[in-house]
């Protein structure tokens, strides 16, 4: 429709024709790529001599927009490409360290659906090796960490194919199901068209036995660029929204409007942190797994139920045998289980719901296991050179940090092997004028690394500083203290 | 032919950055001798056991706790047994590591390796009848090397005197510089330590050794063991949780080698990550313990059948009464476990107020009906009560 040309030729447009900025639009691919298309319709060819239509770096207004990700990659004076790799893997755990550490309240005790599209849209080899396959991998990736971040939710997950929704498993506790069935999943082809109203119902069915203290949570793989429903979906928003049920969506394709609108409603308004578009395969598993943090409460607008309420639990002890007997869940003979303390039978594994007498029965550590969410670790400080300069280790790893700029150039490489700044003089350029590579906690005041911060916060969720009480101390014993 | 396939796997593996000289030698070897047919898992996992192993030993300072334990084994004692451990421990491979760090009651320590010390150079063995030292370093050195008179030599193998000199001059520096006040917690002398900040120092040095968890592979192996005889400290059950399920995560066990009374906390670190507990009866013998028990690593545990707690108790205790409870209630905004349901309809951690109607249902009690006289009302009664028992008595 419009002429386009492979080589890149700059098209001035007259300043008061009807589409000035639009007419050349970026159209943003489904894996990323992003590509100008100029119409020339209107447009007549001439050499660039408006200066209203450049920004002050010499380009294009429009062209600031594009990402050109490999004007990145440059070669320094070897001609080795080390130092910019090595910079770009700092830039991303730059990137990671940004954490929403206000302590909300939240729904800890969980009950997902993940409904799946396994629509003809998914057979695209966007991602590797098609859509379909990516997704249930990263879906069965999706059920193992759930399960590890709430081991006291549940699970079901739902099928999109041929306009009909299909169960694939039941909602349940235990991650082994689930994975099972994903897997016998992989044997299919994707095929027809996907209905979101028909899985939402079916969703909301399921959630419907649900007690009020657990919260209704849907997410949904979305390859299509269509919904071929029944009825009127609106309707259907409009019960999920009165049950109180939450709807997440990760778009594989392009963003659509009815998915906006369903998470729009059903959040309260917030579309734009429940609705995501990917942008490449690490973006998709992120937004994948940004639902495996428990959800903020959101406040009840029914007086029926404050949401709040105080459930009774098991916490059985494990019992040793020398002789297998049967379990009550599963009818299996092992040698040794938990024993409910209301009605005394045997199950195998916890946290499960008592088949006998109905009571859930957990242990403490399943409990404990949710703590970090309820009581997150406070983002730490990037630190400049000139506060930085006394600390000369990193306080939790002892790796020696980088010397400020005015002295050697060259530093050493850490351990890990993947921090070696390449220059002294590239730091102050990066993100934030003059970041020394130091983080300092607000608490207990002392520096670590980069790697620290990343692996306190993503996986300890303890400060080493503030547990070691070093904001305390009064005493100094060597030399590397750092006050 | 199917060597000729095998080369380019081969070759593909060599140019890991990861990749020893030994996977060097068997993936050309591979080519060679025509095993190809062998999956390449199989080398993969049979590597493991030649990847070097990392230990962290954690060892409990309290002056307290080990003043306790002093008739049948002091401090000293354990040093000395802990450095026949370590110094095993490196024996066993060239490539193993130990780092060791001391739990103190109001600080944590690297005892070794101590950062900005170099290693590398060692400096010669001074004599305590140096008479040229001054009067203050007669008495330091002349203490330390009293000490290390007996457990170090120059004539030691080198490794092991420099990590064995380090762990003493450290301790002794760290007991020195300790004062009455420093072993008071909330004002009153306890002899509790802060595990919880030696485990997560411990955590984040084995993270930066081990490269990262989602790498490509590990470039060691790690484990850490504590030695412990101080009691627990309740404010630590939240950060010790958290470091028991990174250490889950990152699939190092933790050793527990408790001497004096038992903790919970500890059991359940074991026995979560895969690790020993024991409980010593005989601290005199600590030296056995730790060579039987402790020093397979975890590779060889799978082929060993070692001493363990299998008994642990993981019933929680209340946060009113602090009573063990095996059915508990449990409020589901901050998770606080009580024994009953609270009496002014409120949890007393996070201040929510439950809802009455809920309430009431988990106290309600069952009726029970005196047999022979079947009353009308009792039996509505039973229709709304949801786990009473039915007593069935027959009609007129």
């Amino acid at each position: 429709m419009s002429d386009t040309d492979d080589s890149y030729i700059q098209r001035a447009s007259s300043p008061d024709s009807d589409y000035g900025g639009s007419g050349l639009s970026t159209a943003a691919g489904p894996s990323g790529a992003v590509s100008t298309r100029s119409s020339t319709r209107n447009n007549s060819t001439r050499p660039i001599t408006n200066t209203e239509l450049r920004s002050t770096t010499g380009a294009y207004i429009w062209e600031d927009s594009i990402q050109r990700s490999w004007d990145v990659v440059q070669e320094d004076a070897g001609g080795s490409l080390a130092g910019v790799v090595a910079e770009l893997v700092q830039a991303g755990k730059r990137k990671r360290l940004h954490y929403d550490t206000t302590p909300l309240q939240r729904g800890i005790i969980r009950h997902l659906i993940l409904i799946f599209d396994l629509s003809m849209s998914m057979a695209e080899k966007d991602l590797r090796p098609t859509r379909y396959q990516l997704s249930i991998s990263y879906a069965i990736q999706f059920v193992t960490d759930y399960f590890e971040q709430n081991p006291i939710s549940q699970l079901g997950v739902i099928g999109m194919r041929d306009g009909l929704a299909s169960l694939v498993s039941q909602l349940g506790g235990s991650p082994t199901e689930h994975i099972s069935a994903l897997q016998a999943l992989r044997k299919q082809e994707p095929s027809g068209d996907p209905s979101l109203q028909n899985a939402l119902e079916m969703a909301r069915g399921a959630l419907y036995h649900v007690p009020s203290h657990g919260t209704k949570e849907v997410v949904i793989i979305f390859g299509s660029l269509l919904s071929c429903d029944p009825g009127d979906i609106h309707k259907t928003i409009g019960t999920l929204k009165s049950e109180h049920v939450r709807v997440r969506i990760v778009g594989l394709a392009a963003e659509v409007a009815i998915c906006k609108e369903i998470c729009r409603q059903t959040n309260e308004g917030d579309a734009t942190s429940t609705y995501g578009v990917i942008l490449n395969e690490q973006h998709f598993k992120e937004l994948l797994l940004a639902s495996c943090t428990p959800p903020a409460a959101t406040k009840q607008k029914s007086s029926a139920s404050t949401g709040s309420e105080l459930m009774r639990m098991g916490f059985p002890s494990r019992i040793v045998e020398t002789s297998p007997s049967f379990c009550a869940c599963h009818s299996r003979l092992i040698k040794g289980g938990y024993i409910c303390p209301r009605c005394k039978v045997k199950v195998c594994s916890l946290p499960t719901e008592c088949p006998a007498c109905g009571l859930t029965l957990i242990l403490s550590t399943h409990l404990a296991r949710s703590y970090h969410h309820l009581m997150p670790l406070r983002n730490w400080d990037e630190v400049d050179w000139k506060d930085g300069k006394n600390a000369s280790t990193c306080f939790a790893c002892q790796v020696p940090f980088p010397a400020a700029p005015s002295s050697a150039p060259r530093i050493r490489l850490s351990v890990s092997g993947s921090a070696t700044n390449a220059s002294a003089s590239v730091a102050p350029s990066a993100t934030t004028g003059g970041a020394s590579g130091r983080f300092r906690c607000p608490s207990c005041k002392q520096m670590f690394c980069i790697d620290c911060d990343l692996f306190a916060h993503e996986i300890l969720h303890n400060c080493p500083g503030c547990e070691s009480a070093a904001g305390r101390r009064t005493r100094e014993i060597d030399r590397s203290d750092a006050h | 032919m199917s060597t000729r396939n095998s080369q380019p796997t081969a070759l593909h593996k060599i140019l890991q950055p990861h990749a020893t000289t030994r996977l060097l030698a068997v993936l050309t070897m591979n080519a060679v001798d025509g095993s190809s047919h062998v999956p390449q898992d199989k080398f993969a996992s049979e590597l493991e056991e030649e990847l070097p192993s990392l230990l962290v030993l954690i060892l409990d300072t309290s002056p307290l706790g080990w003043g306790a334990q002093s008739p049948p084994i002091s401090l000293r004692d354990a040093v000395a047994s802990l450095l026949i451990f370590i110094n095993s421990h490196l024996a066993l491979s060239h490539s193993n590591e130990v780092a060791v760090i001391a739990a103190h009651t109001d600080c944590v320590r690297y005892l070794y390796p101590v950062p900005g010390e170099d290693y590398k150079k060692l400096a010669p063995k001074s004599t305590a009848t140096s008479g040229t030292e001054s009067s203050d370093d007669v008495v330091a050195n002349g203490q330390t090397n009293g000490h290390n008179g007996a457990l170090t030599d120059s004539s030691m193998y080198r490794q092991f005197r420099v990590v064995d000199e380090s762990v003493l001059k450290q301790l002794e520096m760290l007991l020195l510089a300790t004062s009455a006040s420093d072993i008071e917690h909330n004002g009153k002398i306890s002899d509790a330590t802060l595990i919880s900040g030696a485990l997560s120092t411990s955590l984040a040095y084995i993270n930066r050794l081990i490269g990262g968890v989602n790498d490509d592979g590990p470039k060691m192996r790690a484990r850490i063991l504590v030695v412990s005889v101080c009691s627990d400290l309740a404010s630590q059950y939240v950060p010790i949780m958290n470091c028991i399920f990174a250490a889950q995560k990152m699939k190092v066990p933790i050793d527990i080698c408790k001497i004096g009374n038992e903790t919970v906390f500890l059991q359940q670190a074991a026995d979560t990550t895969g690790g020993v507990y024991l409980h010593l009866e005989h601290p005199a013998g600590m030296i056995q313990y730790l060579m039987t028990a402790f020093l397979p690593d975890r590779v060889l545990r799978k082929h060993l059948v070692l001493p363990t707690l299998s008994s642990i108790d993981f019933r929680a205790a209340c946060f009113c009464h602090k009573r063990i409870v095996d059915i508990g209630y449990v409020c589901n905004i901050c998770l606080s476990i009580f024994c009953q349901p609270p009496a002014d309809g409120s949890c007393a951690i996070c201040d929510t107020i439950f809802d009455p109607k809920e309430l009431a249902n988990l106290l309600k009690k069952p009726i029970v009906v005196a047999t022979g006289t079947p009353k009308a009302k009792a039996k509505k009664k039973k229709k709304k009560d949801t786990d009473s028992t039915p007593t069935l008595t027959p009609g007129p």
